[in-house]
C-alpha cells in the first residue's frame, strides 16, 4: 500500500510549517519518513543528512514529539532527565528543570501518575531543553483540553521558537495553530493538495457571505468553493478584488480551516501553490 | 559507550525484576540455610565426622546448590526479560520516544543483550558469593555454639578456589546460553504479540516433527540439554550431570576450558548469537509501534 505518493516539500530555516490533512492522509508517515522511522523511495534530506542512514547523527539536531502518549509510563521524571542528559549532547538539564518547576512537576513523579496535560508539559519541557535545529511535532496536543493545547503552543512560541529554529507540525486543530504557522501544506490521500505561506494566504484569499439574490453575481467573480449555511451562501475566492466582494455581501478573511475544507472538497483543482 | 551505559541503566530502571529475581533467590537461600542451621546446629558438626572421602562433598554441596539456584533464577529472569525487551516498547509506543534521542538501534539492542550476557551473570556472581559468605558465617557460629572447632570446616572448603570456579562456571554458562538469549531478543523484535509462543513453538515443532518422521531420539532434546545442562556437562573435568549424587566442583583442577572453547559448538553458538542480534537490530529499525 502506498502511503505517500510524489511528495515534494521543502522547509526553510526559521519557518513553522503546518501539515494538515484528514485521517489517513499520510501526515504521520510523512513525518516518520523525515525522521528515518520508515523507509521510502526517492530522496529525503533533513539538515543535509539522510534520515535513514544517519538517524543517530541527525537526532542530535532534531527533536520530535509524536503524540502525548509515548513517554514510558514506568519512568520517573528524574530518571527521564538523567537518561536524556546522559545520551543527548545538546540537552540542558537546568533549563528542563526550570520548565518543570514552573509546571509544578517533581523529580520523583512517575509518568503513569501524571495527567495527560502534565505528561505533555513534561515532554515539551524535555524537548525545549534540547538545543535542536528542527522540531517535529506529530499531533502533539491530541486528546488535550483546549486550555492545555493553548498552553502548549504558547510555551512553544515564547520559550522555544527564536526564528533560527524550524518547526514542522501536523494537527487537526487548524484553528489553534493558524496564528503560529509561517507555512502550510494540505495533504490528502498521500499527496500534497496545496502548499503556501501564511502571508500569501492572508493576502490572496477572501470569503464572502451572500444572500441568495446576489449569489449569481458573486459566482461570476470566480469563486473556488461554495457552501450553504442556513439562508446564506459562503463563497471562497482566490485573488478576487476585495472592494467588489464587499459590494455583494459580507466579505472577510477566511480561516485556514475554511481553505482546508475547500481544498478537501475538490476546490484544490482550481487552487495553485500559494506562494 | 556512554549511550550504552545509560541504556543499560534504563533497562534496570524499567525491569526491576533483573535485580529483584537473583536477590530474592539469594534471600530465600540464606533464610532457609540459617533457619536449618538454627534448628539443628549439630548437623554441621556432624558432617565433619564423616569419612574423609565423602566429607568434602557433603560439606561443600550446599554451597554449590546455592550457586545453581541463583543461576537458575537468573536464567528464568533472562528468558522473560528477553521475550519482552523489544516487543514491549512497541506495544506501549514508547519506542517513538526512545527513537527521538540520538541512540542508535545497535546501541539499544546491545544494551538489552547486555542484561542476560553481562549484568545478570555479574549479579549471580555477587549474590552467590554473598549467600555463600553468610552460609559460612552461619555454619561457623553453629559450630562454635555446639563446641566444635570451626577451623575444621574452613579447612574443608577451598575458599580461594571457590570464587574462581564460580566465575568460570557462570562465564561458560553465559557463553553457551548466549544464542538462546539472542534468539529470544530477535523474536521479541519481530513478533507483534505472543513472543513466547513464537520463540518456543518452532523449536517444539521441530522436535515433534523429528520424532514423527525419524521415530528416534530427537536431537531437539539434545539442544535443550545443551542450553540448560551444557555448561555443566562440558566445562568441567568431571561431568556433574551423569553422576549421582553430583560431585561438587569448587577447585581449579576440575575446570576444563579447553573442552568448551576447543570444540566447534561454542563458536557456532557465538556466530548464531551475532546473527540473531544483527537481525534484531534490523528489525528494530523497520518495525513500527503496534
Amino acid at each position: 500500500m502506498v502511503a505517500l505518493d510524489g511528495i515534494d516539500l521543502a522547509v526553510e530555516e526559521g519557518h513553522i510549517l503546518g501539515i494538515v490533512g484528514p485521517n489517513g492522509a499520510g501526515k504521520s508517515t510523512a513525518l516518520h519518513a523525515l525522521l528515518g522511522l520508515v523507509a521510502c523511495e526517492g530522496s529525503v534530506r533533513v539538515l543535509g543528512k539522510d534520515p535513514r542512514r544517519e538517524r543517530n547523527r541527525l537526532m542530535r539536531e532534531v527533536s520530535f514529539i509524536t503524540d502525548v502518549a509515548v513517554l514510558p509510563r514506568w519512568i520517573r521524571v528524574g530518571q527521564l532527565l538523567d537518561y536524556v542528559a546522559g545520551v543527548h549532547p545538546r540537552f540542558d538539564r537546568a533549563k528542563a528543570e526550570g520548565f518543570l518547576a514552573r509546571g509544578g512537576i517533581r523529580s520523583a513523579d512517575q509518568v503513569r501518575r501524571l495527567s495527560k496535560g502534565t505528561v505533555t508539559q513534561l515532554h515539551l519541557a524535555v524537548v525545549m531543553a534540547i538545543d535542536a535545529k528542527l522540531l517535529v511535532l506529530d499531533e502533539p496536543t491530541l486528546g488535550l483540553d483546549p486550555l492545555a493545547r493553548k498552553q502548549f503552543y504558547d510555551a512553544l512560541l515564547h520559550d522555544y521558537f527564536d526564528h533560527t529554529r524550524t518547526i514542522v507540525v501536523t494537527t487537526h486543530q487548524i484553528g489553534e495553530i493558524q496564528d503560529v504557522l509561517t507555512d502550510f501544506a494540505f495533504l490528502n490521500a498521500g499527496q500534497i493538495v496545496l502548499t503556501g505561506t501564511m502571508e500569501a494566504f492572508e493576502s490572496r484569499y477572501a470569503q464572502l457571505r451572500v444572500h441568495p439574490g446576489r449569489l449569481d453575481a458573486a459566482r461570476a467573480l470566480g469563486s473556488i468553493h461554495e457552501r450553504h449555511v442556513l439562508d446564506r451562501s459562503i463563497l471562497l475566492f482566490d485573488g478576487a478584488d476585495r472592494e467588489r466582494l464587499e459590494m455583494l455581501g459580507d466579505a472577510r478573511r477566511p480561516t485556514l480551516g475554511d481553505l482546508f475544507v475547500a481544498a478537501m472538497e475538490g476546490g484544490s483543482r482550481r487552487m495553485e501553490v500559494a506562494r | 559507550m556512554r549511550s550504552l551505559q545509560w541504556s543499560v541503566c534504563r533497562e534496570l530502571w524499567q525491569n526491576r525484576s533483573i535485580l529483584i529475581g537473583p536477590l530474592a533467590a539469594g534471600f530465600i537461600l540464606i533464610a532457609s540455610f540459617v533457619i536449618g542451621t538454627i534448628a539443628a546446629p549439630e548437623r554441621v558438626a556432624g558432617l565433619l565426622t564423616m569419612a574423609a572421602e565423602t566429607r568434602h562433598d557433603a560439606v561443600a554441596r550446599p554451597y554449590g546448590f546455592a550457586a545453581a539456584m541463583v543461576a537458575l533464577g537468573a536464567l528464568l529472569v533472562s528468558v522473560f526479560y528477553c521475550l519482552g525487551a523489544l516487543q514491549g516498547e512497541r506495544v506501549d509506543r514508547s519506542i517513538l520516544f526512545w527513537k527521538s534521542l540520538p541512540v542508535s538501534d545497535t546501541t539499544t539492542v546491545l544494551s538489552k543483550a547486555c542484561i542476560p550476557l553481562v549484568v545478570l551473570p555479574l549479579l549471580v556472581l555477587t549474590v552467590t558469593l554473598g549467600v555463600q559468605a553468610v552460609m559460612l558465617l552461619a555454619s561457623t557460629l553453629a559450630m562454635i555454639a555446639t563446641g566444635t572447632d570451626p577451623a575444621v570446616l574452613w579447612r574443608e572448603l577451598p575458599l580461594l578456589e571457590m570464587p574462581i570456579a564460580l566465575l568460570y562456571g557462570i562465564g561458560v554458562m553465559t557463553v553457551i546460553q548466549a544464542p538462546l538469549y539472542a534468539w529470544l531478543l530477535m523474536v521479541s523484535a519481530w513478533a507483534r504479540r505472543r513472543a513466547a509462543l513464537w520463540a518456543f513453538l518452532p523449536l517444539l515443532g521441530i522436535g515433534a516433527a523429528e520424532q514423527m518422521v525419524f521415530g528416534r531420539h530427537p536431537r531437539f532434546r539434545d539442544l535443550i540439554e545443551y542450553l540448560i545442562m551444557g555448561p555443566f556437562a562440558r566445562a568441567f573435568a568431571v561431568d556433574p550431570t551423569r553422576a549421582a549424587p553430583p560431585p561438587v566442583i569448587d577447585r581449579i583442577a576440575l575446570l576444563d576450558p579447553a573442552a568448551v572453547f576447543g570444540g566447534l559448538g561454542v563458536w557456532i553458538g557465538l556466530g548464531l548469537t551475532a546473527a540473531f542480534l544483527f537481525i534484531a537490530i534490523r528489525l528494530r529499525l523497520d518495525r513500527e509501534p503496534a
